[in-house]
C-alpha cells in the first residue's frame, strides 16, 4: 500500500552551518530519513509511519532512534507482537552486525509474556538460521543466553544438543565453547562428566585454546585441584623427552608445577611459545618472589 | 608429530584435523606472511608509517566529508568526529583555529536538548556518542564564547546518566535498549573528564563490572540484571544483591574486555574510598591474573605479525591493537604502581590472602611491543591513507583510529606516577576538601586519572615512526585530558615538565 507523507515535512540531516565530518548522503536517503525525523518529533504513531520506518530500518538497522520509534508505533497500535517477531527476523538475517534487532526482539518477547506464554523453542529456527551464516555471530549467542536465562533452559535437552553440534562442527569455535560453559556452570554439576568430554576433545585437537581455556574454567568453577591434570597433561607435553604437542600443556603443567619446579616449564614455554617471551618472563619473576 | 618451535613463521597447528576455523586462520596466515618484515617487499616502504597519506586520509573525511558509504554511521556521527580528530592528535597534528571552531558547532548540534548526546541531529541521545562528543571537545574545543566548554549541559547529562541507571549497577546504553559495558566505559570516561562523578551514580557499578569478567579471563558484554533477587532485603534497598554470582553474559571479547577494565580502573578511586554496596558486603574485585593472561594469549604469532585478535580462535585485526594491546597497557600501569605502594607488605603475607589478585614486580612490558608494531606498520597500513583491520580490506575511519592508538600504546608506556599524583591532589585545600562531603572524591578521580603520565625513557620505536602518546583510560593525550580536567575540576594544574624529575 502507497501512503503520501507530503504534509509531514522533511526534516534536515545537515544544519546549514559549515559541518566538519559530514556525511555525504544519497538525495533518496535524506528525503526519507528527514521525513521519519519530522513524524517522530510528532509522534506520529500510524499505519503508514510503520510502513515508513520499515523502509527506514532496512536502510539502517543501527539507527537505534528508528528502533524506539517502531516499538512505540507497534504498541501503541496494539499491532500483532507475533508478526512483529516475524518481521523482526527477516531484518536479522539482512544485517548480521546489528545490535539493536536483538534487543527489539528481547522486548516484544517480554511484551508477549505480559499476557500470555510464549513458547521459548520457537526462537530457534531465526538464531539457526543466523548461526548457519557466521558460527560465531556474537550477537545471537549473547540472545541464545538471554533466552536460556529467561526461559531456564540450562538443562533444556535441545540446547544440549545444539551446543554439542556446533562443536561438532567446528571444534575451534570458542563462542560454542563460551555457551557450554554457560550451560554448565549454571546447570546441575557434571563435574566429572565434563571433564572426561573436553579432555577426548583436547585429545583429538591438543593445540585448541577454546577447550583448554574451558578445562581451566571447569577446575575452577568447580574448585577441584589442577594437579589431577598432570598425567593429562604429561602425555601432550613429555618434558623429560622433549616432545612437545602442545603448548597449553605446558602452560598448565607449569600451573600444577609452581612456584619451585615450574620455571624451567616457562622457560620452555619461551621456547615453543616465543611471541609470549615477556609474559612467560613475567610469570618466572612472579615465581621467584614467593619462593 | 609437529615439533612446534621448528621455525618463526610456523603456520598454526591444524593437529590434523581442519575446521572452519584453521581454515580461514590458514587463509589470513597466508596473507599476513607476504607481508612479514623478512619478506622483501616492492615498494620499499613498508615498515615506515605514511604519516602523509594517512594525514590526508584523515584530512579528506574532515573538510570533504565521508563517502556515501559512511551513511551506515549515520547514528554514530560524534565518533566520525572524533576518530578523525583524535587521529590528528595521535600523528601530532592540531587543527587551525576555524576548524576547532566548526568542530565545535558540530558537536554542539548534537546535543540532546536534555543532556547527553545524541548519534545525529534530532536522534534519541546515547551514551556512546556521548563519549565521543565529550572526547571530541576535549581535542577541539576549550573555555569561552567559541570553545564551548560551557555549553555542555552538564546536568542534563547527569540527568540522563541517572535515568539509565539500573538497580545492578549497571546502565541502558539508551532508553529502551540493551545494557553492556560499552556504555558503561562511555559513560564513566565522559562523567570523569566532566566532573560530574557522584557516589550515587557508580553505586554497584564496580560489582556489575566484576560479574562480567569470564572464566577465560577476558570480559564479555554484560552480566543478567535480577540474576540474584534478595530474599529478605532492607525497606528501601535494592533488591538485587549485587555480590552473588551472576552469569556473564558473553564470550571474552576485546572491546568489552577493554571498557569493562579501563571502567574498573576509572572506578579505583571509588572503589577504594568508598563503602561497598552494601556495608556487609565483601570489596568486589576483578582476576588480574587471569585477565592478563588472557590479554597476552590475544597476540598472534609471528606468522600472523603480532597483531592481537578480538576472542579465542578468531583473527587477529588492528583496532585490537588498541583494545587488547591497550589493556595490557593499562595492566602495567597497574602493577608499576602496585609496585610501589604495596613493596613494605610480605610477598608471601600477600599471596596468602589474595592469590589471585597479588601483584609482584615487573620492570618489563608484558606483550611484545615491537611485533605489534610490525603488524600495524607491515600489514596495518592502506596504500592509499588510512589504516585497517588487516589486508586486502579497505581502511576506514574507525580502524584508522585504533590501529594508530595501538601503535601509541606499543611505543609509550604510560603509567600513574606517583609524585604527579601528589601534586595534583595538592590542587584542593583542606578548608575546599571539607565544605563537600564528595569533595574528597573528586580530588581522587582527578588526581588519579591525571597521574598517568608518559614514563621518561622508556619509548621504543624505529625510525621516524614515532606517534604520540596517547592516555590509557581516556584515548586523549595528556594534554587534552588534563586541560579538559582542570576547567571541570577547576584547578589550576601544576607544569608535567617539573613533576617528572
Ligand atoms: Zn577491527
Amino acid at each position: 500500500m502507497e501512503y503520501n507523507y507530503d504534509d509531514v515535512g522533511v526534516e534536515s540531516l545537515n544544519d546549514e552551518t559549515p559541518q566538519l565530518c559530514q556525511i555525504l548522503y544519497s538525495d533518496e536517503y535524506k528525503r526519507l530519513m528527514g521525513t521519519l525525523l519530522a513524524m517522530m518529533k510528532k509522534k506520529e504513531y500510524s499505519e503508514r509511519a510503520l510502513a515508513l520506518v520499515e523502509r527506514g530500518i532496512e536502510k539502517l538497522a543501527s539507527h537505534y532512534t528508528l528502533w524506539n520509534y517502531r516499538y512505540n508505533i507497534v504498541v501503541n497500535l496494539k499491532k500483532s507482537l507475533i508478526e512483529e517477531l516475524d518481521w523482526c527476523e527477516t531484518i536479522a538475517l539482512e544485517n548480521e552486525k546489528n545490535y539493536q534487532i536483538w534487543n527489539y526482539r528481547q522486548m516484544i518477547i517480554e511484551k508477549i509474556i505480559e499476557s500470555q506464554a510464549y513458547p521459548a523453542h520457537r526462537e530457534y529456527p531465526v538464531m539457526n538460521a543466523m548461526l548457519e551464516e557466521d558460527l560465531k555471530n556474537h550477537h545471537v549467542w549473547l540472545y541464545r543466553k538471554w533466552l536460556v536465562e529467561r526461559f531456564e533452559l540450562y538443562q533444556d535437552a535441545k540446547e544440549i544438543e545444539f551446543v554439542n553440534k556446533c562443536i561438532e562442527i567446528d571444534i575451534r569455535n570458542n563462542s560454542a565453547w563460551t555457551h557450554r560453559f554457560f550451560l554448565m556452570s549454571n546447570g546441575n554439576p557434571i563435574f566429572q562428566e565434563e571433564v572426561q568430554y573436553v579432555k577426548e576433545k583436547i585429545g583429538q585437537i591438543p593445540q585448541n585454546p577454546s577447550s583448554w581455556n574451558y578445562l581451566l574454567g571447569l577446575y575452577k568453577h568447580y574448585h577441584q585441584p589442577i594437579e589431577q591434570l598432570e598425567p593429562f597433561c604429561l602425555e601432550l607435553a613429555d618434558i623429560k623427552a622433549d616432545k612437545i604437542k602442545c603448548s597449553y600443556a605446558l602452560e598448565m603443567l607449569a600451573r600444577i608445577y609452581q612456584p619451585a619446579k615450574a620455571v624451567e616449564v616457562y622457560k620452555s614455554l619461551q621456547h615453543y611459545d616465543p611471541i609470549r617471551t615477556n609474559y612467560w618472563n613475567y610469570k618466572i619473576t612472579s615465581l621467584s618472589s614467593t619462593l | 608429530m609437529v615439533d612446534l618451535a621448528a621455525h618463526n613463521l610456523r603456520p598454526t597447528p591444524t593437529d590434523g584435523f581442519p575446521s572452519p576455523t584453521s581454515d580461514l586462520q590458514i587463509q589470513t596466515e597466508n596473507i599476513l606472511k607476504a607481508r612479514h618484515p623478512s619478506i622483501p617487499s616492492d615498494s620499499g616502504t613498508s615498515g615506515v608509517l605514511q604519516r602523509n597519506s594517512h594525514l590526508q586520509f584523515l584530512l579528506r573525511n574532515l573538510i570533504q566529508g565521508f563517502p556515501a558509504r559512511y551513511t551506515s554511521q549515520d547514528a554514530s556521527q560524534p565518533w566520525l568526529i572524533f576518530w578523525t580528530l583524535q587521529g590528528f592528535s595521535v600523528l601530532g597534528v592540531s587543527l587551525d583555529e576555524r576548524n576547532k571552531k566548526r568542530a565545535v558547532e558540530t558537536l554542539l548540534g548534537l546535543q540532546h536538548p536534555q543532556g547527553g548526546f545524541c548519534g545525529g541531529p534530532g536522534q534519541a541521545p546515547h551514551l556512546l556518542p556521548t563519549y565521543a562528543a565529550i572526547c571530541a571537545f576535549a581535542i577541539a574545543g576549550g573555555t569561552g564564547e567559541d570553545g564551548g566548554w560551557e555549553k555542555i549541559d552538564r546536568e542534563g547529562m547527569y540527568n540522563f546518566f541517572m535515568s539509565l541507571k539500573q538497580p545492578d549497577g549497571s546502565f541502558l546504553v539508551s532508553y529502551d535498549a540493551e545494557v553492556d559495558v560499552r556504555g558503561i566505559y562511555c559513560l564513566l570516561a565522559a562523567a570523569t573528564l566532566l566532573n560530574i562523578v557522584t557516589p550515587e551514580l557508580v553505586a554497584g557499578t564496580p560489582e556489575f563490572l566484576a560479574s562480567c569478567q569470564t572464566y577465560e579471563g577476558g570480559f564479555g558484554s554484560a552480566s543478567f540484571p535480577g540474576w540474584a533477587l534478595n530474599d529478605d532485603p532492607t525497606p528501601g534497598e535494592p533488591l538485587i544483591d549485587p555480590t552473588s554470582l551472576r552469569p556473564s553474559l558473553g564470550e571474552a571479547h576485546g572491546g568489552y574486555t577493554f571498557c569493562a577494565f579501563a571502567s574498573w580502573v576509572l572506578l579505583l578511586p571509588y572503589i577504594n574510598n568508598y563503602p561497598t554496596y552494601r556495608p556487609s558486603y565483601p570489596k568486589p574485585s576483578i582476576n588480574m591474573k587471569s585477565l592478563l593472561r588472557w590479554l597476552t594469549l590475544m597476540q598472534g604469532t609471528e606468522i600472523e605479525l603480532g597483531g592481537f585478535k578480538g576472542r579465542t580462535n578468531k583473527l587477529v585485526d588492528g583496532c585490537y591493537s588498541w583494545w587488547v594491546g591497550g589493556a595490557v597497557g593499562i595492566v602495567e600501569g597497574l602493577l608499576a604502581s602496585d609496585g610501589k605502594q604495596s613493596s613494605h607488605v610480605p610477598k608471601a603475607e600477600a599471596e596468602k590472602n589474595e592469590p589471585e589478585e597479588a601483584w609482584d614486580d615487573v620492570d618489563d612490558s608484558l606483550y611484545n611491543r615491537q611485533a605489534l608494531q610490525e603488524y600495524i606498520l607491515y600489514a596495518g597500513q592502506h596504500p592509499a591513507g588510512g589504516l585497517v583491520d588487516k589486508p586486502p580490506k579497505n581502511a576506514d575511519a574507525y580502524h584508522t583510529l585504533y590501529d594508530l592508538s595501538g601503535l601509541s600504546a606499543a611505543q609509550h608506556r604510560v603509567i600513574p606516577n606517583e609524585s604527579r599524583k601528589k601534586e595534583l591532589l595538592a590542587c584542593w585545600t583542606e578548608e575546599e576538601l571539607s565544605k563537600d562531603k564528595i569533595e574528597p572524591l573528586r580530588q581522587e578521580l582527578f588526581a588519579f586519572a591525571l597521574s598517568w603520565l608518559e614514563e621518561e625513557g622508556t619509548s621504543k620505536f624505529t625510525g621516524s615512526n614515532r606517534v604520540n602518546a596517547t592516555h590509557p583510560l581516556f584515548n586523549l593525550t595528556v594534554t587534552h585530558s588534563e586541560a579538559m580536567m582542570a576547567h571541570f575540576y577547576n584547578r589550576k594544574v601544576p607544569s608535567r615538565y617539573k613533576a617528572s624529575k
